[in-house]
């Protein structure tokens, strides 16, 4: 048995000796996915405009460099609430008054806070272009904060963490998991803040925070759509070029993700019934080198009816109703995670030994060429249905600026997924799934 | 002092005359903006819808074939449209078309069930049934270099179901399972209900099948349902993608053609009457703590004009949160979480309905509020200006829903499954511009809306604490019909 082992083991790391010097990337290169331009105003606004003339529709996506990763200790929640007080009116824009204005023209509106972004999103028919603009740079501009809109912005979200306290029993054994998968707090606390700190924060700090993060030189302003890209820069200069800019944010230099030391397993009985098991890896960082093969592997293991981990737990051993995870990106962090939803508690310890044994096996072979395709096919998939649309291209844009810091290596980032090869997917799973591990497990209470 | 007096007397009026000057300037340039910023500006003229155009071919098997070219989209759609839904279930085994719709992903004579998700993941792909009353669309959308892979497993499917023993049994259990599941959704429970109720002793009924239905569907019925009505004669393929339509018409007739026609005959169904007499249908939920509220009835629509009508009718009452409905119940009264109309477009009519989620203690007082909103809106003209807020939305509003391809192909489907003519789609604009409050007053004053039926799911216990709700409801109306959550009548209060 242990020279079976010992002869696996070192069968395997001659192979991924041997594959170490092969070429990174190899095969199929694509066309760019659609044409844009990007260009920055006087006060550092950067501005992102992709013409599409199918339908008379324009998109139009501001998104702020901030979100929780920005929030000091104790200040959690800030940049949740300052996404709530950039509805409740601004110097000419009455309080809601830009949602209604934005539904009268039959348009959609959203608004999105993670970690780092803070993103306002709009789909307009094309001749409301200008009305788009002249919000956006109000509230830009001109921010009404007074104490009356923070405190009921303030109960309005301590009511929504209570609402979700109740309404989802996974929540705090969740909160755990990230806090122990991510690290640092800048990373690790939830994007819609603690209740008391919440319940802390001063009409004083929701200002400075304003004044910092929510000018022109932080943020970048997507335009996609029915455009004429020489009249719309003339709008965009009109409304945004005499905002002026902030003062200038220190670049956060990217942090060290240390390995965690020793595997860490934890239980939590909180849920009344549908218990779980969560499974989490440190990995690389977004958009390196081995962050495209590790979105592969995540197509391969827990992505759809036909990966590897669905096929072994839900189907064939009926372990687990159901299945998810993938890659979770944080800022400069990222992590594979992996749920599963159990069929009852008896099988635990027998699905956690399934899921190691299928992860085993995924990086002690070779994955096939036809699996390989399988697995690009469907990434390519959801890659392209994120920009299928103006309303989709606008906040792609808008991500990948802000995550990328520019917008040249769009062109590449579907060919960098595309030539991943199947000896480079052992290398990076190995790399990374023998390393030290979260595992939560979730029991009912 | 002299001195100091004169300077006071000659000298301070003047300083304060230049301090309040000097204040007044900094002040307004302080306050300053550039005039643009004052108020919204106006907007530009409309830009033109162009829509593609819905170009048609018929195989040498009947098979009907649209080709809408659309670039925009990474993925080929194609849906195809069986001319057979739940109303051609037999009576007695309700449920019959989604059985058959849902075994066709199960297996071919080419390749099983887990084979084809490998196939479809392979190529990018996504697979979906929906069925309906009259028609059945069965969707496989996939990544466009993949035209031939995706038509030729449509082929498989179509042309060689493998109806496997063992996969019939496994979907009995999975769709039971499916449905019952749903059995606590007051939203789901409502809907099937009010439809249940407003289809009654019609065909279109069998539509609200509950999961008992599913245990007695056997075999042969699978296989007779599917040889009977699975036909191209029967059927419409529609293709949307970036792929021109002398190719796609080429590749769909090499895949398709070989599917074999039948003498299918069947008589067309007719519409089902508006109901003339308000009902209440309680439904008791003891897990849930709001009240959830559908409103509804049939609505004919005997021309074309008067589904454009309906909808301009539909966002003044209540589709989006700026109309009538949401602003009283919701933003004045604070008794409902969401309140909205919405207008289900069938063959040849339509059911329009509210549907709301308000407060238990409320319950009745948001079921008057709704009808007086009814009431008033067919006996008071509805002002111009409102009608034009209307048009002004939808005409904004739909670009924007075409702009998405799963809005787009529904759009598509519904032209073709409900014979509206290219026009209903081509000439929106228009269609929607000739609407005026006249128009929508003449529609709506004799219509069926005010004698709705009324579903009610609530927790009875909860209220019964608080109010005498269920008295009332008998006082008010007359009589309370009580369900159960699968639809069937308990008993009748009077």
């Amino acid at each position: 048995m242990f020279v079976t082992i010992l002869n696996k083991n070192i069968l395997v790391t001659i192979t991924l000796l041997f594959f170490t010097f092969l070429p990174l990337h190899s095969g199929q290169i694509e066309d760019s996915p659609f044409p844009f331009t990007h260009f920055q105003l006087k006060n550092g606004l950067n501005v992102i405009l992709a013409e599409d003339y199918s339908f008379p529709v324009v998109s139009v996506a501001v998104a702020y460099h901030v979100g929780s990763f920005h929030e000091s200790e104790g200040k959690s929640g800030l940049a949740h609430l300052l996404e709530t007080l950039m509805f409740q009116g601004s110097r000419n824009v009455g309080r809601m008054q830009h949602i209604n204005f934005i539904n009268r023209t039959g348009g959609r509106f959203d608004a999105l806070t993670t970690v780092d972004k803070t993103i306002f999103h709009q789909t307009v028919p094309a001749n409301q272009l200008e009305l788009v603009l002249w919000l956006e740079s109000d509230r830009m501009f001109s921010l009404r904060i007074t104490r009356e809109k923070v405190e009921r912005a303030k109960q309005s979200l301590i009511d929504g963490i209570r609402f979700r306290k109740l309404d989802d029993p996974y929540m705090s054994s969740s909160l755990y998991f990230n806090q122990l998968l991510f690290g640092d707090y800048s990373y690790n606390h939830p994007v819609i803040g603690f209740e008391t700190d919440l319940r802390s924060l001063s009409l004083q700090d929701v200002r400075s925070f304003y004044s910092n993060y929510y000018r022109p030189n932080n943020s970048v302003i997507c335009i996609a759509g029915h455009i004429d890209k020489v009249r719309t820069r003339e709008l965009v200069e009109k409304y945004f070029q005499s905002i002026p800019a902030g003062p200038k944010l220190e670049e956060t230099t990217k942090t060290e993700f240390h390995d965690i030391l020793e595997d860490i397993h934890f239980s939590e009985k909180s849920v009344p019934s549908s218990p779980r098991l969560y499974i989490g890896y440190r990995i690389t960082s977004p958009y390196s080198d081995d962050y495209f093969p590790m979105d592969i592997c995540s197509y391969i293991l827990v992505k759809g009816t036909t990966s590897r981990l669905y096929k072994r737990l839900v189907i064939k051993e009926r372990l687990a109703t159901s299945l998810g995870g993938g890659i979770e990106i944080r800022k400069d962090r990222a992590v594979f995670k992996i749920f599963v939803g159990l069929n009852n508690e008896v099988n635990r310890a027998r699905c956690q030994r399934a899921v190691f044994s299928e992860i085993n096996k995924f990086i002690s072979n070779l994955v096939s060429t036809k699996e390989l395709a399988k697995a690009k096919m469907m990434l390519k998939s959801n890659y392209l249905s994120k920009f299928a649309t103006v309303s989709g291209r606008a906040v792609f844009l808008a991500n990948r600026f802000l995550e990328r810091n520019h917008t040249e290596q769009v062109y590449s980032e579907l060919n960098q997924f595309l030539s991943v090869t199947a000896h480079r997917i052992m290398i990076i799973a190995n790399k990374y799934f023998s390393k030290h591990k979260v595992i939560l497990d979730i029991e009912i209470r | 002092m002299k001195k100091g007096y004169t300077f006071v007397k000659h000298y301070l009026p003047g300083f304060i005359y230049l301090f309040t000057v000097l204040f007044f300037i900094s002040f307004s340039f302080l306050n300053a903006q550039e005039r643009f910023r004052r108020f919204p500006p106006s907007p530009q003229s409309l830009v033109d819808l162009n829509l593609p155009e819905i170009r048609s071919h018929k195989l040498t098997n009947s098979l009907r074939l649209s080709v809408v070219q659309n670039t925009q989209s990474p993925d080929i759609h194609l849906q195809l449209i069986i001319f057979a839904g739940e109303s051609h279930s037999p009576d007695d085994l309700p449920g019959l078309a989604t059985f058959t719709a849902h075994m066709l992903s199960k297996g071919t004579s080419s390749f099983s069930s887990s084979e084809f998700e490998n196939i479809l993941a392979s190529i990018g792909g996504r697979f979906e049934v929906s069925v309906f009353s009259e028609h059945t669309i069965i969707s496989i959308s996939f990544l466009e270099e993949f035209l031939y892979e995706g038509l030729d497993v449509l082929g498989k499917l179509v042309k060689n179901p493998s109806f496997s023993q063992r996969e019939i049994a496994k979907l009995k259990t999975s769709l039971y399972y499916n449905m019952a599941g749903k059995r606590f959704d007051p939203d789901f429970v409502s809907r099937r209900l009010m439809l249940r109720i407003l289809f009654q002793d019609h065909p279109h009924q069998k539509i609200t099948f509950n999961e008992d239905g599913i245990k007695n569907i056997k075999h042969d019925n699978v296989r007779k349902y599917f040889r009977t009505f699975y036909r191209p004669n029967n059927s419409h393929l529609i293709l949307i993608g970036g792929i021109d339509f002398q190719t796609a018409s080429r590749v769909v007739s090499r895949h398709l053609n070989t599917w074999r026609k039948n003498n299918l005959k069947y008589s067309p169904i007719s519409p089902p009457k508006p109901v003339k007499r308000l009902r209440i249908c309680l439904v008791d939920m003891p897990q849930i703590d709001d009240t959830t509220i559908f409103i509804g009835n049939v609505i004919t629509l005997n021309v074309p004009e008067d589904y454009f009508s309906y909808s301009v009718f539909n966002r003044v009452l209540g589709s989006t949160p700026n109309s009538r409905i949401f602003m009283n119940l919701r933003e004045t009264k604070g008794y409902a979480y969401y309140a909205f109309s919405q207008l289900d477009l069938f063959n040849k009519f339509g059911i329009f309905f509210i549907r709301a989620k308000v407060r238990s203690d409320v319950a009745l007082l948001s079921i008057e509020e709704v009808l007086r909103e009814i009431d008033h809106v067919m006996k008071v003209k509805i002002p111009s200006q409102e009608i034009e807020q209307a048009k002004f939305y939808l005409l904004g509003n739909f670009p924007i829903k075409m702009a998405e391809s799963r809005y787009f192909s529904k759009k598509i489907s519904e032209i073709i499954a409900f014979d509206l003519g290219e026009a209903h789609w081509a000439n929106y604009y228009e269609n929607i511009m000739q609407i005026d409050s006249d128009k929508v007053f003449e529609l709506i004053k004799d219509s069926s809306i005010l004698t709705p039926t009324i579903v009610i799911v609530t927790n009875a216990n909860l209220i019964a604490e608080e109010n005498p709700f269920i008295d009332e409801l008998v006082e008010k109306f007359g009589e309370v019909e009580v369900y159960n959550y699968k639809g069937l009548l308990q008993y009748t209060l009077r």
